[in-house]
């Protein structure tokens, strides 16, 4: 039995190089830079100013930073859950050989297509209190009418709903294109074992899948722990601070208050958080291979 | 399978020449700083122009660059880009840093004060006299907002203050009298009532009579320009170093707004749009700016008017913010003169900016010319200009004044409009959150 | 057999609520676009337009360089693509089979890609990219947006979940590590290849940051540069709605070509069984 197959180093010197290449000057020079910017206060005209620790601290004492942590968690847990198991199996869904099965996968994906901002534009009229279309059906119906963007206790969830909507159409994509890497063989061969289909799903899709559903939940995490466009586009951080995630106070540092070493050290501890959540997430996946 | 790797390999081949020879052509255009379409001799001088008054008046001024590059004395020629107010106040840091920013460029009288202390703008005060711009031919709020301590560094170009926008046909229906608008904070508050029913018999109410949003910019604008009506009353200290808003007038404009919404009921709770509301006739009034006039006009079924803001406490007054055109430092003398230049055209043309884009002008000989008088709605904002404020002129300008939900004063008016703190308790708040950015 | 068209007929009528769901904001912006201006906000919302109009697809199409902006959309896309599969490919393959030490420290650099917000670092990568040269360029477009690890990521997982033999039996035929990699393991990845793809081709169509700061030059304004900045802002909170009939004309026409790529892709995503080869 062949363990992994033994590359030597230069061999793979020549297929790592050219990603390597653009990946150190395009990506890893500009962006380790923000761990030192992340000491300093600078205003992008001239030269930062060293102050320590100051902006962790100020990070930290912030009094709305439990609540946009907590806000940013909340909606990352959400999303990776719900996005992960409805990609599942509505790329189950959209594998059946069914007739109008490839209108189906257009129409699923194609909320993806359209950018996040022309997204989050109808929705945001979707979801007017007042005068939007789904409290107009709703109030035909008698019902009252619900703040979805307006109310504190509500519009982070707004936008859940929006964003499963825009982004299933990655995961159902991927898992698609997963499935239709399972050898057919395995599941003729349960079925002469006698298996239902709903076993075939649990003993052989998912076990199968582990690899790419690993993919999916670190990139739907990274992804959602990052969330800035929606509440750009749809809440501006409101109401009430209750849509505003870590990212987005991180831009509005940046690019409204020019406070850039601030917004570096917030980067930071953003990403100190999604790279401990990602190896959470891959030592899960590795205890479960056992 | 080979034959599709064949197909592939050629795609690539091909794309990557295209990408190349664009880019060369690209960068050979862009290092000429030249335009793709018109081809001009050597001896012009060439400057950057950054247009950043956004979308749908950008068109107006595209025009007037046009206009002046066809027909200016000057041997100057204009390349535009446009840019959306945002990319434009994060942009010029950067490409200043890099030393590469443009000659001339749009600037609100509320990002000045922040762009001259980061060095970012030319001293323009010994330039003014030379290209004709004196003091007596502008309003006095316009002219000195263009100045930082007492030194001027950018030409004033218009001013929006806020003003009542109704709706005729919604007056008649209620009553009131279209030509007589609300000036006093009774008759506002009669119309506002009289503006609010139930349409459609049903129980609720489907019309409004003031259309106001809980958050954005909109919203503490008005707050502030209620509280700058009561005689004395400021937003901060007088040496800017401390709030100075939490007194019995900031708290009465703020109780005025609270009780709009909860307690007459004149305004739509967690309102987004009012300017929509307008547009779809929900809503009978609804204060802005100038700029609004563009998507009201597209209506044809709205009949509306403007008014000047109400009187509601002491005096009038309003918000207000501006345009104007600034050189950054780019230390060149030569393009230096060529923007001016075209600064001065523009200048001479302001009249069309108005006629087209609704921005009130801010040079006298415009305001008071026959073809500024024939513009019906902009009379309202032109009563208004003696009265209009600015922000106070602060370093922290975006910190403090911004308009998403983290900002103090966007803090108030949404804790506020949306009753989640009484108007006291969101004035300590802010005052607090002003303070402290203040003090930074 | 009853339990066969049973779950036949389940089949139907989920994938009818799903696409039904799906669909419902699409149409209110195709309705929308059809509207004029002054029909979009009726009080009551109408899903037939009241009188059907094309002028808001005039306007945006005559208004502006709108074939322009789609050009240097298309231009700058499809360079990224490529440039992504051709650096991609190799390393997932690199990460997949390869024994070294430090690799998994190189991986994680890798990812970080993925866990560090763009604009954190977008004013160095442009002070970067205009010390370059690169400013207003379409290679300062491609080039920095080819760095994400997703591609990389994404064949990784894939690649190292196909069973080794295929390559073993390559390998003992004599084929070069190349060798493997292009007549073994490229064919098997057609479906990662093919969602790659679509992902990188969307994403870098519907990119408004980064061109936004790194090209305003109208010689190389994106789309959605373009729509944003000329014809409609985005960036709400101001008094200043979007118009709404031409907001929504103005996407629907940016959507077609990326639409019109995964109708024309997704077929792949069937032929990809028959080619698992392990016959």
């Amino acid at each position: 039995m062949f363990g992994k197959k033994r590359m030597n180093l230069s061999s793979a010197g020549w297929f790592l190089l050219p990603y390597l290449l653009i990946y150190f000057i395009f990506f890893f020079l500009p962006a380790i830079s923000i761990v030192p910017m992340s000491f300093t206060e600078w205003s992008i005209v001239g030269t930062p100013k060293f102050i320590g620790f100051e902006n962790y601290k100020n990070i930290f004492s912030d009094r709305y930073f439990p609540k946009t942590l907590s806000n940013t968690f909340i909606y990352t847990i959400l999303v990776t859950v719900v996005l992960t198991i409805l990609g599942l199996l509505m790329a189950i869904l959209l594998n059946r050989k069914v007739r109008g099965r490839g209108v189906a996968r257009t129409i699923v994906i194609m909320p993806y297509v359209i950018s996040s901002a022309v997204a989050g534009i109808i929705w945001r009229w979707m979801f007017e209190r007042n005068f939007g279309i789904i409290n107009t059906y709703l109030q035909q119906l008698g019902l009252p009418f619900i703040g979805w963007l307006s109310d504190p206790n509500i519009a982070l969830y707004s936008i859940v709903i929006m964003n499963i909507w825009w982004s299933i159409g990655f995961n159902t994509v991927t898992f698609l294109a997963a499935i239709q890497g399972i050898p057919e063989e395995l599941y003729q061969a349960a079925q002469v074992d006698g298996a239902s289909s709903f076993q075939s799903f649990l003993y052989i899709t998912i076990p199968q899948l582990k690899p790419i559903i690993l993919y999916v939940t670190v990139l739907c995490a990274a992804n959602s722990f990052q969330m800035f466009d929606e509440a750009y586009v749809m809440t501006q951080g409101g109401p009430l601070g209750s849509t505003t995630t870590l990212v987005y106070k991180s831009y509005i540092e940046a690019f409204k208050s020019f406070r850039l070493g601030y917004s570096a050290a917030l980067s930071v501890v953003t990403c100190a958080i999604i790279i401990i959540i990602t190896l959470i997430q891959m030592k899960a996946n590795k205890r479960s291979d056992v | 399978m080979l034959k599709k790797y064949r197909m592939l390999a050629l795609l690539l081949a091909f794309s990557l020449v295209f990408a190349a020879c664009s880019t060369a052509s690209e960068t050979a255009k862009t290092a000429d700083t030249a335009s793709t379409e018109v081809e001009m001799p050597a001896e012009k001088t060439t400057i950057v122009f950054w247009n950043g008054v956004g979308a749908p008046e950008n068109v107006v001024l595209t025009e007037l660059v046009k206009e002046y590059n066809e027909t200016n004395q000057d041997n100057v020629y204009v390349e535009e880009v446009i840019l959306d107010w945002s990319t434009l106040y994060s942009k010029i840091l950067l490409d200043f840093e890099t030393g590469t920013p443009p000659d001339i460029m749009t600037i609100q009288q509320s990002g000045l004060y922040q762009n001259v202390d980061l060095g970012i703008l030319a001293d323009l005060t010994n330039l003014m006299p030379e290209y004709g711009f004196a003091k007596e031919d502008f309003i006095e709020s316009a002219w000195n907002g263009s100045f930082i301590g007492d030194k001027q560094y950018a030409v004033p170009f218009d001013l929006h203050p806020l003003a009542l926008y109704y709706n005729v046909g919604l007056f008649e229906e209620a009553g009131l009298d279209p030509a007589n608008p609300p000036a006093t904070m009774e008759e506002f508050l009669n119309a506002a009532q009289a503006l609010t029913k139930d349409t459609s018999g049903d129980g609720t109410t489907d019309q409004y009579g003031l259309g106001l949003a809980y958050s954005g910019g909109l919203p503490f604008r008005l707050w502030m320009s209620l509280l700058w009506q009561h005689e004395g009353a400021e937003i901060l200290n007088e040496d800017n170093t401390a709030a100075a808003f939490n007194t019995d007038a900031g708290l009465e404009s703020l109780e005025f707004l609270y009780d709009l919404v909860y307690t007459y009921k004149v305004i739509p709770e967690q309102e987004q749009s009012p300017d929509d509301d307008f547009m779809k006739g929900i809503v009978g009034m609804v204060i802005s700016g100038p700029w609004s006039q563009f998507d009201f006009n597209s209506v044809e079924e709205l009949e509306y008017a403007t008014a000047p803001l109400p009187v509601f406490y002491d005096q009038e007054a309003a918000w207000a913010d501006s345009h104007m055109l600034a050189l950054p430092d780019t230390k060149d003398e030569t393009r230096m003169a060529a923007a001016m230049s075209f600064a001065r055209f523009l200048s001479d043309n302001s009249l069309i900016w108005t006629q087209k884009a609704g921005h009130l002008p801010v040079k006298l000989s415009v305001l008071e010319s026959n073809e500024f008088e024939e513009l019906e709605k902009a009379q309202a904002f032109a009563v208004t200009l003696p009265n209009a404020h600015y922000y106070p002129s602060i370093k922290n300008e975006s910190l403090v004044f911004g308009r998403d939900s983290n900002s103090p004063f966007v803090v108030l008016m949404e804790s506020t409009l949306l009753n989640a703190m009484t108007p006291q308790e969101a004035l300590n708040e802010v005052e607090t959150m002003v303070n402290e950015l203040l003090g930074q | 057999m009853k339990k066969k068209r049973l779950s036949l007929l389940f089949t139907y009528v989920l994938l009818f609520l799903v696409t039904a769901y799906y669909l419902v904001p699409i149409l209110v912006m195709v309705s929308t676009s059809l509207k004029p201006q002054g029909q979009v906000l009726s009080r009551t919302w109408e899903w037939i337009p009241r009188t059907f109009t094309v002028e808001n697809y005039q306007y945006v199409l005559q208004q502006y360089p709108y074939l322009k902006w789609t050009a240097n959309s298309l231009i700058v896309t499809f360079g990224t693509v490529v440039l992504t599969l051709i650096v991609s490919l190799p390393a997932g393959y690199a990460f997949a089979r390869l024994k070294m030490r430090g690799k998994n420290i190189l991986f994680s650099m890798v990812m970080l890609t993925i866990m560090i917000p763009f604009f954190a670092y977008t004013p160095q990568l442009y002070l970067l990219i205009t010390k370059m040269g690169l400013k207003n360029t379409y290679w300062g477009l491609i080039l920095p947006m080819s760095t994400s690890g997703v591609s990389v990521f994404l064949f990784k997982q894939f690649i190292q979940q196909l069973p080794l033999d295929l390559e073993e039996a390559a390998v003992l035929d004599g084929c070069s590590n190349w060798g493997v990699f292009l007549k073994v393991i490229l064919p098997l990845t057609k479906p990662a290849i093919v969602t790659s793809v679509i992902f990188t081709a969307v994403k870098s169509w519907n990119n408004l940051l980064w061109p936004l700061i790194a090209s305003s030059n109208d010689a190389v304004k994106t789309l959605p540069v373009g729509l944003s900045v000329n014809v409609f802002q985005v960036e709400t909170g101001l008094s200043n709605q979007p118009p709404y009939g031409i907001v929504m004309a103005a996407a629907l026409l940016s959507i077609i070509l990326p639409v019109l790529l995964f109708v024309f892709l997704q077929r792949y995503f069937v032929q990809g069984i028959a080619t698992t080869g392990l016959k």
